[in-house]
């Protein structure tokens, strides 16, 4: 009973955290294909239905707010005294690749907070 | 990734393959022997734990690298400063000279199998063409030689199943764990796992990943490549123990070409020597690797790059390590020796990489969204504890001059080598003496161009 009870424990120590990682690491890279195919889904979406703004030239009256997908969200108000950006929303929940930005910026933007920026 | 399915495939596995396989080390090969000599098949099942261990450390590895895109050394020293680094940074290089010297001594000790050539000529010899092999190119193109090298391991894996061994008490001493509470039973399971688990090993892997910039969708089959590798590791490790099972004398080299000749005739020394010598250089050239991506990473030095400029800084690291390490190797002869001395250097010193590997892996911050879940922390700071705990175990152990195997003890200056190494890196830790170098001698240069520019 004893050696059993051993062979358990050091198949559970030994094997299962190599197993749990490797499956955990998997599901996250599926979640990230995923993403990333949607993402180019939307990419291409986007590419389908693009028409071009002229910022400059005046829009039809009843026509007062445009809004661009980039993929972040920038949101304008066009009134009489010209256009003004009301809001920039960055939109990671599904649409960016939020991992991609944690890969580059993780290091950095632990420096960036220490310095005060 | 540039070239074809093939290329690109090995690309990825080969940093994990040759981390894992390098620590079927001289060090390795002669302890294990001794293991087999002294109590059979009965610690095998250490053997398997390790390199379960192992596994789960150079997975840890590579996904930290894969993940950042950096070598460990670099992350530790953005994420928790300098001087925690560089305390890593001397115990490693320590264990890394040590080992290198055991390294040498195993080449040279097969060259002399092969020859008959004096050892002291042989450890020159192997000293060259470590230098010529680690000197001739980038990593990149040493990879397939060095895997190649790992095969030739299998050798001893031939020999052992010809060997005919009881597979029953094989298969009992692998999966019938056995512990017990004695000094001498506990020191040589921490000499196994200390053999099979070195600090070198996690800095080569990173550090290799991450110069070849590989996308993160390659981290299952960087896995992979780290549990091929133990696979012909444990497999090459086992038939070792099998073949020191064999053996009847305490005379390491003698008593495995006995085995070796009664398995394959004549032909025994060429095989003997081909495993001895392409484990003991093998791993030379990823301790040499490791040691200069080490130092490249902390002091931002750039040393594996191509610059001329900067390849000779390396060079230079390179020569000096080779004698470092070649310096033990000519002047001590005795193998057995040298090889419990880097042992336990090695054991003791990889608690630093492990700690830093451990904080990376369990930041948040760094992973994002490959951020490890709260079993996994448990799991890893549970390896690590468990890793320090062993090492408290062996510094007590050593102290009284247990005999390990019950007649070799560790020698006096394997212990004062361990407390100088350890002092002076806590020093220069706390110090940052290095660190403080670097700055003094970019200051100048900086002096130096500046006044350059004020007479132009």
């Amino acid at each position: 009973m004893a050696e059993i009870g051993l062979l358990t424990t050091y198949l559970t120590i030994g094997l299962t955290p190599i197993l749990y990682n490797y499956l955990m690491v998997k599901k996250v890279l599926k979640r990230h294909k995923e993403t990333h195919d949607l993402l180019c889904r939307h990419m291409e979406e986007d590419k389908k239905h693009h028409k071009e703004v002229h910022v400059l030239t005046p829009i039809s009256e009843g026509r007062r707010t445009v809004t661009l997908r980039v993929p972040c969200y920038v949101t304008m108000l066009h009134d009489e005294d010209g256009l003004k950006i009301l809001q920039l929303t960055l939109n990671h929940d599904h649409l960016f690749n939020q991992w991609e930005l944690g890969r580059n910026l993780s290091l950095s933007e632990d420096k960036a907070v220490r310095s005060g920026l | 990734m540039r070239g074809n399915g093939l290329t690109r495939l090995l690309k990825v596995i080969a940093p994990g393959f040759i981390a894992s396989v390098s620590e079927v080390d001289a060090c390795a090969i002669i302890y294990l022997v001794f293991v087999g000599y002294s109590f059979k098949y009965e610690f095998l099942w250490v053997l398997a734990f390790s390199t379960l261990l192992y596994v789960f450390i150079l997975q840890l590895t590579s996904e930290v690298t894969l993940v950042t895109g950096k070598g460990i050394a670099q992350c530790i020293r953005e994420r928790y400063g300098r001087r925690f680094i560089t305390l890593t940074i001397f115990t490693t290089i320590s264990s890394n000279m040590a080992l290198l010297s055991i390294e040498l001594l195993g080449a040279g000790l097969s060259l002399t199998v092969l020859t008959g050539l004096p050892l002291r000529v042989t450890v020159l010899i192997a000293m060259l063409i470590l230098l010529g092999l680690v000197v001739s190119g980038a990593m990149d193109e040493v990879d397939n030689v060095l895997m190649g090298l790992g095969l030739t391991l299998l050798a001893y894996v031939l020999v052992a199943v010809c060997s005919k061994p009881p597979i029953e008490q094989v298969a009992t001493g692998i999966l019938k764990p056995r512990i017990e509470i004695s000094w001498n039973y506990l020191s040589v399971v921490i000499a196994i796992m200390g053999t099979l688990i070195s600090p070198y090993g996690i800095f080569y892997q990173s550090s290799n990943l991450a110069g070849k910039k590989l996308p993160i969708t390659t981290l299952t089959l960087s896995f992979d490549g780290i549990l091929l590798g133990a696979l012909v590791n444990f497999l090459v490790c086992t038939a070792i123990v099998m073949t020191g099972a064999a053996i009847n004398t305490l005379e390491v080299v003698e008593g495995v070409l006995i085995v070796f000749r009664s398995m394959v005739g004549e032909g025994a020394s060429l095989v003997f020597a081909l495993g001895l010598f392409s484990g003991s250089i093998l791993t030379g050239t990823v301790i040499l690797y490791s040691t200069l991506a080490l130092i490249s990473e902390v002091y931002e030095a750039k040393l594996l790059t191509h610059s001329p400029y900067r390849r000779l800084e390396a060079l230079m690291i390179i020569v000096l390590s080779v004698i470092a390490g070649g310096i033990p190797a000519l002047v001590d002869l005795n193998y057995v020796r040298i090889a419990f001395i880097a042992g336990l250097l090695s054991t003791a010193f990889t608690v630093f990489p492990l700690i830093g590997l451990a904080r990376l892996y369990s930041d948040d911050g760094v992973m994002g969204e490959f951020k490890a879940s709260t079993i996994m922390k448990v799991c890893t700071w549970t390896i690590i504890s468990f890793f320090i705990l062993l090492n408290l175990a062996l510094l007590t152990l050593s102290v009284p001059y247990t005999p390990l195997l019950g007649h070799v003890t560790i020698p006096i200056e394997g212990l004062l080598s361990f407390v100088v190494v350890a002092v002076a890196a806590y020093i220069a830790g706390r110090r940052d003496v290095v660190g403080r170098l670097v700055k003094a001698k970019r200051k100048h240069l900086k002096h130096n161009f500046n006044s350059g520019f004020a007479g132009v």
